[in-house]
């Protein structure tokens, strides 16, 4: 199916749109411009992914539109309403739901009750209903049986999905990936894509995604944006128009590598001035 | 096999190490090396001891050391728990809070004697007041502390996924805090064992504290270490409890060792 | 600048409710004593009238008898305890032999000591530094021993492979790696080093805020048991705070406190 199609198809919930936003912290009196002036748009059903250097601004960003951190300029429109701005009041919600990159699932509990964490406290649906709806969400993706595990008890691999599924049970507007992937190898790493885009195509939830890893951006998204370092403004946006549903055959193929060339020359110079000014991540 | 090798080799020198230690104290008491002379000895201990342990006072003696502790380790839990709890979450009422208790928080429970025995004109409430006052600021700090270790990661999942406030003092504050405040609940419970022996020898009538006093008295000193080994077990076997029991909660902890 | 003004405001908010809290903490204490139970109970105006009323010279010179055998016992803990732990942490042998003997020795509450103390040694200065050495003692060689412990062993390899020798490894490695645990045993030794000082003088009644705390009550002069108890609540800070500007000295690279 063409993006256009998958576009009209999704029930065009989660249009994500950046204008001009800009966030300046201001650690000990120094004014250090995180990100500024940022402007770039999200259809629903898209998968948005972010790349960039250590310290560009992109985390930043993630947080802004996950409601923990706020705008100093500029706004963030969730399908048309104001989600963060200016002095706008910081409110995380079930709407736009975070996968965090150090991964955030409960230690306390156990892999089912952190899945069936959200709709449970929301009210949403029964327990029974909830835990029936994870049991089945776990078994698409490979998960069957470890409900009554605790997080320390599974791999990393399997953490991350359960995180995800945490997330998706919930049916947000938009899906919010921190580098969740980060820690992961290589291998398992390919095999995440594989479950994530699988997950997308049951879902066609709106992603927006940010990683360091080039290829994990072209192979995932529709649109990837190129961040510069710090101070962050999009440098470049590139259009994905890989055909879905993706698999890693693509991953050699022509247009992949094209696509590759255009984000490489977009962030090698940013890593290098980043390199040379020494930048650590600030959020 | 190893590892059972190992294990019999350390205890054994262990074992072999404390009864050297036991055997040199009880030849320097003999042999009246320095004022060692002055001391009681193992055996006159374990003699005295065996004595002590059958006649009705001691176990009027224990209960009443035990009962105290207990009764001021449960109040001091019960307030200082969640008064820990929501000062290390809240940093409005941390602030509101935290520096009058820190104020108070250097007095060491020996210095309240005079008062305590002052505000309670009875016996009983101000030594289990020392004791409470004793357990009350480790439990306090550590639950604090435990609160803050709870990386933000925590709050912001639980708020994210949609949980109320309340909802989140019950699912991440109190079980990311929990491993904390079990250390600061067997930290207490020593403390307040310290607490009731020094509140016994200077203010208490009966008690394992007053015991001891009451024999150095009486000239009867082994009976002194006699006392000494008691609060020591009771002390250690109460702190070990409280891990114990709480180990089932913990067990998310040990998970996928 | 604008964005300086809402730094300085949430400061002075900070502070504001800092202060609210020990107001709060008087206001309390004051309306205490208007409780039919607690009667006696000095307020806060008396106690602070009996403050400024003191014969400062000899109330300064029973705070720095016990700031003197706070501090004896305690440097002395310190040097023969610091080696020790780090001996025992690095040599297996050793280790096997001592650390059941201080596993043993540990848990008896450091005050149930005061008696033997008695006996054993002829000035009541050497039995009261004694108390307080015992009660510095223990913290510091646990700590001491669990910070060698600890060590990372990559870091060791690391070095080794860079050719450094074991004198090296012990310098550069072993010793900075141990220093935030012989700190945290060295804060919590300052805390039990003033809980004995206050007993041992209470009981010994030779000098010393314990003394003083202990005849004020005696003496029936009931400000001045605040007085006491505040004087070694304050001491007891300062020590603290000094150990940790040392601290903060010696390990500048540990960011959090």
């Amino acid at each position: 199916m063409s993006f256009s199609k998958r576009v009209a198809a999704a029930n065009s919930q989660g249009e994500l749109h950046v204008e001009h936003a800009g966030k300046i912290y201001d650690p000990e009196g120094a004014n250090v411009i995180a990100v500024s002036d940022c402007t770039f748009k999200v259809p629903a059903g898209g998968i948005c992914v972010v790349v960039g250097p250590s310290g560009c601004g992109k985390t930043t960003l993630l947080n802004t539109i996950a409601g923990f951190d706020s705008l100093t300029s500029g706004t963030v429109r969730l399908d048309g309403e104001v989600i963060a701005g200016a002095n706008s009041a910081l409110q995380p919600g079930p709407d736009r739901i975070v996968v965090f990159q150090q991964g955030a699932l409960f230690p306390w509990k156990t892999v089912l009750d952190n899945v069936t964490y959200g709709p449970v406290r929301q009210k949403k649906m029964s327990r029974k209903e909830a835990e029936a709806r994870g049991l089945a969400l776990m078994d698409k993706v490979g998960l069957t049986g470890i409900g009554k595990k605790f997080p320390s008890d599974i791999s990393s691999g399997m953490q991350r999905r359960v995180e995800i599924i945490r997330a998706l049970i919930n049916d947000p507007k938009i899906l919010l990936l921190d580098e969740p992937f980060r820690a992961l190898d290589a291998l398992t790493k390919s095999v995440m894509h594989e479950y994530l885009l699988e997950l997308y195509d049951l879902s066609h939830k709106t992603i927006f995604f940010i990683t360091h890893d080039l290829e994990e951006a072209i192979f995932l998204g529709d649109m990837v944006v190129v961040m510069t370092t710090r101070p962050g403004f999009v440098k470049k946006l590139i259009n994905v128009d890989l055909p879905r549903p993706r698999n890693y055959k693509m991953l050699t193929s022509p247009r992949f590598l094209e696509l590759k060339r255009e984000a490489v020359e977009g962030v090698h110079e940013e890593a290098l001035k980043a390199f040379a000014a020494g930048e650590r991540e600030l959020a | 096999m190893t590892r059972s090798r190992l294990f019999d080799y350390k205890t054994l020198v262990g074992t072999a190490s404390i009864l050297c230690f036991l055997g040199l104290w009880e030849i320097l008491v003999r042999a009246n090396v320095y004022r060692f002379g002055l001391l009681p000895s193992p055996l006159q201990s374990l003699q005295a001891g065996l004595d002590v342990v059958t006649q009705p006072s001691f176990l009027r003696d224990v209960s009443y050391s035990t009962y105290r502790v207990l009764l001021a380790w449960f109040m001091a839990s019960l307030v200082a728990v969640p008064l820990g709890l929501f000062i290390g979450w809240n940093r409005k009422i941390q602030l509101l809070l935290f520096p009058a208790l820190e104020v108070l928080r250097p007095i060491p429970p020996i210095a309240w004697i005079p008062a305590s025995i002052l505000f309670f004109p009875a016996v009983e409430p101000s030594v289990v007041f020392i004791c409470f006052i004793g357990a009350f600021f480790p439990i306090l700090l550590n639950a604090k502390t435990g609160v803050e270790q709870i990386d933000d990661r925590y709050f912001h999942a639980s708020r994210c996924l949609g949980a109320a406030p309340w909802h989140i003092f019950w699912d991440v504050v109190l079980p990311g805090a929990l491993p904390s405040v079990v250390v600061g609940l067997a930290l207490g419970m020593g403390v307040a064992w310290m607490g009731v022996v020094a509140a016994e020898m200077i203010a208490g009538e009966f008690g394992l504290g007053y015991m001891i006093w009451y024999a150095y008295a009486l000239t009867r000193y082994p009976v002194i270490v006699v006392g000494m080994v008691v609060i020591a077990a009771l002390g250690f076997g109460s702190s070990a409890l409280i891990r114990i029991a709480s180990s089932h909660l913990l067990r998310w902890r040990t998970a996928g060792m | 600048m604008p964005r300086l003004s809402n730094h300085m405001r949430s400061l002075t908010s900070n502070l504001l409710l800092q202060a609210a809290s020990l107001l709060l903490l008087v206001l309390v204490w004051h309306l205490l004593i208007y409780l039919p139970a607690l009667k006696r109970l000095p307020g806060p105006a008396s106690v602070a009238k009996a403050a400024i009323d003191l014969d400062l010279l000899p109330f300064l010179y029973q705070a720095l008898l016990s700031v003197y055998r706070v501090t004896a016992g305690f440097v002395i803990a310190a040097i023969i305890g610091i080696p020790l732990g780090i001996i025992i942490g690095i040599w297996q042998p050793i280790r096997a032999i001592l650390f059941p003997i201080i596993e043993i020795l540990r848990p008896i509450p450091p005050i149930a000591w005061i008696p033997l103390s008695v006996l054993f040694f002829v000035g009541i200065e050497s039995q009261i530094i004694f108390l307080t050495f015992y009660g510095a003692f223990f913290p510091i060689v646990y700590n001491t021993i669990a910070g060698v412990s600890g060590i990372d062993i990559r870091l060791i390899r690391a070095a080794r492979s860079l050719g450094a020798n074991e004198w090296d490894i012990f310098r550069r490695i072993v010793l900075p790696g141990t220093m935030p645990h012989i700190f945290t045993g060295l804060s919590v030794a300052v805390g039990i080093t003033w809980l004995m000082v206050v007993a041992a003088e209470m009981i010994a009644s030779r000098g010393g805020l314990g003394y003083v705390t202990w005849e004020a009550y005696t003496t029936q002069n009931y400000p001045m048991i605040f007085v006491g108890m505040a004087s070694i609540g304050v001491l007891g800070a300062l020590s603290s705070i000094f150990l940790r500007s040392i601290n903060k000295r010696i390990m500048p690279w540990r960011r959090r406190v």
